[in-house]
């Protein structure tokens, strides 16, 4: 066709596919051969792995990102729904009430963090607040090593209220394709408002509760800044080791290591939510 | 009122209230983070907090002149402009060809986009690091921006995709019975139409660099960005400093955010599907 | 001389095979409709004159010149498009005088062309819109008006007023046989709908499964068409069939009346009356009357005739009721019959 150059896609596709291939192909193998690669011998080995596992830091940071995944993802599962499916029924404010609540999408994790320190330092907002409660009579600190649950949830709250909207703006879209007339059909036959919820709109919101919740997971698996901000070394995440490993012990075939858990977690994770979360054949609005 | 009238009034007052309520637990931290950086340090320091600010520019002034600072401040700038060039120059040929053309390898590269939103991105940096330091991009502008093209590029295809498939093919074929080439149907059908999609998804890569955190503090020293510096400095650093950086950090976001708030479902609702 | 040749036109798809060596002349400034079910092969055919698919063999030629390998905008074509393609950021103004810009005409001549066919589709009061301010028939008026600016030799349509009500289509349809009949313009059009295609055509191109079933002016396809499937498809309601056998060279029978029929073939025939062409009489095919419809002008009955279903159209003032059994006489000279294997006329 005169029109169609036999060559034109590719020309097209590939400068992306070049740059991907460079800066993602190429530094995702050598994070995998990285960590398998270790100073002490040639060739191939997991001591890297040995080194890493052995270190009594990475139990800790390995249990508080599985920990905080674990309280944060489903509240925000829940909230995000919830938000959802009210402005849903929404007709005027809609886009502003809309605005307001994926403002945080646009707001990086580290200044969330910082954010929420604001509320939880020592002469921060909540003390504040105790204060002229007359809970307390003098500044206590909240997030020192004293208080290990202070500071786990001072982090939960800030990730609940920075991330939210990154599940809520799929689950919007989602219900938006929902056509309103399987609403008014179910409430015909009898439904009320619950039966529909369960009935009608959840099982049509399962790819979007599936691509929600993928993206949530592997979000937190890599939860960094919040903490830094909040927490400090008082909190150690993976994500935290990985850095503390590269830029302060220069040890890259242990970052590496830790880089590779975290993605082994991120697929594991995956697959689960899939599985569990399957869309059956032929199923579609 | 009747049983049935109060019941719905009842539940509407509810329904009205959590609106309220959610409204002000995003907007609540954010006022008093507000608070904290327009307030002098000694205000911050002080005890207990009041919620008014006394709009004392000290704090930010102290920031902005904090050493090393402005660099920061444009650094971060100069970083998010390159990544947006890059995303949108890289990404909208990407996505016009997924949309329009028919190819060997689509599905497959569609499914390979896709695959890199699997993969922890800033994790990236660790092996580019050693990469850029051989090539000398190590510490650059462009170096970090390569890296925050490649979290932002995904992003840009699929949303260029979505973009130019919302445009009727119809459109470029009247063009064509028109008297246009296939290039200037582009130009005086297709383009007119999807620049203000466009325009959203370069400023949504400029803020996905702007925020950016992990890459940024692994890969800048002299160079540093405002969140590298800022992360880098979290130990150290005066609370009144790090408040009036999260906010000046927070500030473009809000802005941003706003100017494409018509398109933030286009892309995220359907860029991950 | 904007006479269109189509020689030997394939065109095949992954899965299967849309045109199977076409062949059309279409006159100078003759109006061609081409007629059609979806999956036919028109809207193809079309784009393939247009210029927007590639044939997998054959030639297309335009007068003297052959085009199927130019692009579309060298062909001297101009079309208009189902769902109208209206560019949303362009006035109706900008719209009409797209292609002359294209052209790089000078303005006047494009101020002046634009107002001129603005105003030959009545829509001169809505140059400065946008087309979101438009209802689907003004749209269509542009659509058009943009397609005419053009002066081509060759306009090509694709179901243009598909999308339209009911009332709406009529009107459209009336305006543009006016606004192409003063034009010197060839025009091929498709559609499914056999009464528009009747209305405007010069010529009419019955297609089906890719191929050609029949090409003449409206009244021939009427009167005479040349296959089962022509003579199901033109005229609402459709012709009727019965099953007819013969005995005896030349005399048929068709549910126990004897008629005139072809003396070359023998054994089984179809016999096919149109409902119009029967009239409600004391003798004639004997009809079991199963239901009734007032249709306004007359009543549409269905009939039951030797267990086959048989349509009628009778006077609205007719005595019928349902259950009667009444008597119809065919119109001797407007019978026609059908080899029910080879779905061929067959002539007497």
């Amino acid at each position: 066709m005169w029109s169609q150059n036999k060559q034109l896609p590719y020309v097209l596709i590939a400068p992306a596919s070049l740059f991907l291939a460079v800066f993602f192909l190429y530094p995702f193998l050598s994070v995998i051969t990285q960590a398998f690669e270790h100073s002490s011998s040639d060739g191939y080995s997991l001591k890297n792995f040995q080194d890493v596992f052995s270190h009594w830091k990475f139990s800790i940071s390995l249990e508080n990102t599985l920990l905080l995944t674990a309280a944060v993802v489903p509240v925000q599962l829940a909230l995000a729904l919830l938000m959802a499916t009210m402005v849903n029924g929404m007709t005027k404010g809609r886009d502003f009430v809309l605005y307001i609540w994926t403002i945080p999408l646009g707001i990086s994790d580290l200044a969330a963090g910082i954010v929420w320190l604001v509320i939880f330092e020592q002469t921060g907002f909540l003390n504040s607040l105790m204060m002229n409660l007359g809970l307390i009579n003098q500044p206590t600190p909240l997030l020192t090593y004293q208080n290990p649950m202070m500071i786990f949830v001072a982090i939960a709250l800030a990730e609940i209220w920075r991330a939210t909207a990154i599940m809520l703006v799929i689950l919007v879209a989602g219900i938006g394709l929902i056509p309103k007339e399987y609403y008014e059909a179910a409430s015909v036959f009898g439904a009320s408002r619950w039966q529909q919820f369960l009935r009608v709109t959840l099982p049509l919101l399962r790819p979007s509760l599936q691509t929600a919740l993928i993206l949530r997971v592997i979000l937190a698996f890599e939860v960094f800044a919040v903490v830094a901000a909040l927490g400090g070394t008082l909190f150690p995440v993976l994500m935290g080791e990985t850095y503390t490993y590269q830029f302060d012990l220069l040890n890259s075939g242990a970052a590496a290591a830790i880089a590779l858990v975290i993605l082994g977690l991120s697929i594991a994770f995956t697959l689960l939510i899939l599985r569990v979360l399957r869309v059956p054949k032929g199923v579609s609005i | 009122m009747d049983q049935a009238g109060a019941t719905i009034k009842a539940s509407r007052m509810v329904y009205l209230s959590s609106i309220v309520l959610l409204c002000l637990w995003i907007l609540g931290p954010l006022y008093l983070l507000a608070v904290n950086a327009l307030s002098s340090p000694k205000a911050i320091n002080q005890f207990p907090m009041s919620l008014i600010p006394e709009f004392d520019l000290e704090s930010l002034i102290f920031f902005v002149k904090f050493d090393g600072m402005i660099d920061a401040l444009l650094n971060s700038i100069m970083v998010a402009v390159l990544t947006m060039i890059f995303s949108i120059g890289l990404g909208a040929p990407a996505g016009y060809a997924l949309s329009r053309l028919d190819f060997v390898g689509k599905e497959f590269f569609r499914v390979m986009i896709l695959m890199t939103r699997a993969f922890p991105l800033p994790l990236l940096a660790l092996p580019l690091a050693v990469l850029f330091i051989e090539t000398g991009l190590d510490d650059t502008q462009i170096g970090l921006s390569l890296i925050h093209t490649t979290l932002a590029l995904p992003f840009a295809i699929l949303i260029t995709f979505s973009l130019f498939s919302g445009i009727p093919r119809e459109l470029e074929e009247a063009a064509w019975t028109l008297g246009c080439t296939r290039l200037g149907a582009f130009r005086y059908v297709v383009l007119p139409l999807i620049l203000p999609g466009i325009t959203a998804s370069a400023i949504f890569a400029f803020v996905i660099s702007w925020n950016e955190v992990f890459a940024s503090a692994v890969l800048t020293i002299q160079n540093r960005t405002l969140t590298a510096f800022l992360l880098q400095n979290l130990d150290t650093a005066p609370l009144h400093l790090k408040f009036a950086g999260g906010f000046i950090l927070v500030i473009p976001a809000l802005i941003f955010i706003f100017a494409v708030r018509k398109y933030l479902f286009a892309m995220w609702g359907i860029s991950n599907r | 001389m904007a006479a269109i040749s189509i020689r030997n036109i394939s065109k095949r798809f992954d899965t299967y095979e849309a045109l199977t060596d076409f062949n059309l002349d279409i006159h100078d400034q003759e109006f061609m409709v081409l007629l059609g079910a979806s999956g036919c092969g028109k809207t193809t055919l079309l784009r393939i004159i247009a210029g927007l698919e590639t044939a997998s063999s054959g030639e297309v030629w335009i007068g003297d010149r052959r085009i199927d390998h130019l692009p579309a905008k060298d062909r001297g074509i101009s079309m208009v498009f189902q769902n109208y393609a209206i560019f949303p950021h362009l006035t109706v103004a900008d719209n009409i005088g797209f292609g002359l810009k294209m052209a790089k005409l000078d303005a006047t001549t494009i101020t002046n062309r634009v107002q001129e066919n603005a105003e030959l589709m009545h829509i001169e009061q809505l140059l400065s819109r946008y087309s979101g301010e438009l209802s689907g028939g003004q749209r269509q008026r542009v659509a058009v008006a943009r397609a005419l600016a053009m002066e081509p030799d060759v306009i090509l349509m694709d179901e243009p007023l598909s999308n339209l009500d009911a009332l709406l289509r009529l009107e459209m349809r009336a305006e543009l046989k006016g606004v192409l009949q003063r034009s010197n313009t060839t025009a091929i059009y498709v559609t499914h709908d056999q009464v528009e295609a009747m209305s405007l055509a010069d010529r009419v191109s019955v297609m089906d499964g890719g191929k050609i079933v029949q090409a003449a002016d409206p009244m021939e396809l009427y009167r005479n068409p040349a296959t089962h499937f022509v003579a199901g498809f033109i005229g609402n309601p459709p012709m009727n069939f019965i099953k007819a056998q013969s005995n005896q060279p030349g005399v048929w029978n068709v549910a126990g009346i004897e008629y005139q029929g072809p003396t070359t073939a023998s054994g089984d025939l179809l016999c096919a009356i149109r409902p119009e062409d029967v009239v409600l009489s004391t003798t004639g095919l004997t009809a079991k009357i199963l239901m009734i419809e007032p249709l306004g002008p007359h009543l549409l009955v269905t009939t039951s005739i030797a267990e086959t279903a048989f349509r009628a159209i009778l006077d609205l003032d007719s005595q019928v009721r349902v259950g009667d059994q009444i008597f119809l006489n065919p119109i001797l000279d407007r019978i026609r019959w059908f080899d029910p294997s080879s779905k061929l006329v067959i002539h007497q």
